[in-house]
């Protein structure tokens, strides 16, 4: 395993650097070009390529560029971030050493999640163990606790004024970032991830997976399995492969939610061999985002299930754009108002039509998460929901729902 | 090359101006804010440096309408936008330049 540490508690620099080496002085060009080889994808949700990002930074930067290494992990179903800055600190370190180098950056802050504080104190006995000229550029910035505040705009906006807000788009912080400076706001497993392949070389990375799929990555399992929590896999294992990684299923199991809360619903038997990959997740309409897999039971409602989601993303608006305001509380209340068999007439046919005008009408991608889950539900599930405009369930029978009421 | 608007969805008050001054662009959704129609619009891609408010289409009013690139049809936006009421707040639009290419 090279992202979940084999024994238990924070790895320590002398063993990391035992199991990796001395950091490489690769010049910046050449470790651009490894990151681009080795098609590393980011891990905090969008996918996006690491070396283009690293690349578009650089173009930018006249040496005063910022790495922001982004371990506000907001997500509710994930837990890989935390549980790899506890296990290995010294890795997503170099990883934001190695950026730091790369695009030309002097300053390093790490943005960790209020909730996360085994994770924040691991990293900075971490960073105490480094020499003072990297304790000198480095500084750990704890965000707010909330969903929105790991939103890469929100946590520039956060450092720069103590508002953990999105901010408009562009200037991207790619652009004007911390400080006004460019700044490469990086999920810290991709960072952990740079750094595994600076040390090896593309070659070493593109050498793992399955079929078409190149490379590792970790997931958060979670749900209906035996044994729930993070795992990492070659990427392209399938989500059979995923369940058996996590102890197996516990119980029959419908639907899976992939990609957590800003990812979908997927139906379990169309999907059981499904490549767990980001490009061949996105051929299927279906994303990996950060990792999330959550085995929904075969006796939760679907429909109860996509309110709970919706009700809390909803409660999660930076509630600055009036169609996250307005449109994700209104999806909310609608979809509660069917799980709870007490529709008002039409609230089927108005989360299909709402849920389908969010996309793109936001400061940040909030409302188009929001969107994208409840459209992914209504295809799931839509027997379900149509049965729920109906006052019916189709999971819970009648006497077993006087039975538990 | 293409016209594309681009609306601050931040600082948008959804009093629904922009729908009724450009019907043919924009819809409203039942908050009264603005759905950009197909084809128009393109989230994310970059604006150029902002020019400040377009005359033709601010009236006075502060940053009501904001232009970034080329405006078309200038003319009819100026008889619509004389007509306008003075905003208890403004929103804002960008109309920002595409590349086909992208």
């Amino acid at each position: 395993m090279e992202l979940i540490a084999s024994a238990p508690g924070t790895e320590r620099l002398a063993a990391h650097r035992q199991r990796l080496g001395p950091l490489p002085a690769l010049p910046s060009g050449e470790l651009i070009a490894q990151l681009e080889t080795s098609g590393l994808l980011g891990r905090g949700g969008a996918g996006f390529p690491v070396g283009r990002k690293w690349r578009a930074v650089a173009e930018r930067a006249a040496g005063d560029a910022v790495v922001l290494a982004n371990g506000a992990e907001g997500e509710p179903l994930s837990l890989k971030d935390r549980s790899l800055m506890e296990a290995r600190p010294h890795l997503v370190i170099d990883g934001a050493l190695l950026a730091a180098r790369a695009i030309g950056a002097n300053d390093i802050i790490f943005y960790v999640g209020l909730e996360h504080a085994k994770a924040e104190a691991a990293l900075r006995h971490a960073l105490a163990e480094r020499p003072g000229d990297v304790r000198g550029r480095t500084r750990i910035v704890t965000a707010p606790a909330g969903y929105i505040s790991g939103e890469e705009s929100a946590a520039v906006h956060y450092v720069n004024a103590g508002d953990a807000r999105p901010t408009n788009t562009p200037p991207r912080p790619f652009e004007r970032g911390v400080a006004g400076r460019p700044t490469l706001v990086q999920n810290v497993e991709s960072l952990a991830l740079a750094a595994l392949i600076a040390h090896r070389g593309h070659a070493w990375y593109r050498g793992l997976g399955h079929g078409h799929a190149r490379g590792i990555g970790l997931l958060t399992v979670s749900g209906a399995v035996n044994h729930a929590g993070v795992h990492e896999i070659e990427l392209g294992a399938t989500l059979s492969d995923a369940a058996a990684a996590a102890g197996g299923l516990r119980g029959d199991v419908r639907a899976v939610l992939l990609g957590g809360y800003f990812g979908g619903w997927a139906d379990l038997h169309e999907q059981w061999g499904l490549p767990l990959d980001a490009p061949s997740m996105r051929a299927r309409g279906l994303a990996l985002g950060c990792g999330v897999v959550h085995f929904l039971p075969s006796d939760t409602c679907g429909v109860e299930a996509t309110a709970r989601l919706m009700t809390y993303l909803a409660s999660q608006s930076a509630r600055q754009c009036g169609p996250c305001v307005f449109g994700l509380s209104a999806m909310a209340g609608a979809t509660q108002r069917l799980a709870s068999q007490s529709p008002q007439p039409g609230d089927l046919d108005r989360i299909v039509r709402w849920s389908g005008q969010l996309t793109g009408r936001g400061a940040c991608r909030h409302p188009d998460g929001g969107a994208t889950l409840l459209q992914s539900a209504l295809e799931v599930f839509a027997d379900d929901f149509a049965g729920h405009q109906r006052r019916r369930c189709l999971t819970i029978s009648e006497p077993e729902r006087v039975a538990v009421a | 090359m293409s016209d594309a608007l681009q609306i601050d969805r931040i600082r948008c008050d959804g009093h629904g101006l922009c729908g009724e001054l450009l019907p043919e662009l924009i819809s409203l959704d039942d908050w009264g804010y603005p759905i950009i129609k197909a084809g128009l619009s393109r989230p994310g891609v970059a604006a150029g440096p902002d020019r400040g408010p377009h005359p033709a289409l601010t009236p006075g009013l502060g940053p009501l309408l904001e232009t970034v690139g080329e405006l078309r049809e200038p003319r009819r936006r100026r008889e619509a936008g004389s007509r306008l009421p003075r905003p208890a707040v403004g929103g804002s639009i960008e109309v920002a330049e595409t590349f086909n290419a992208m």
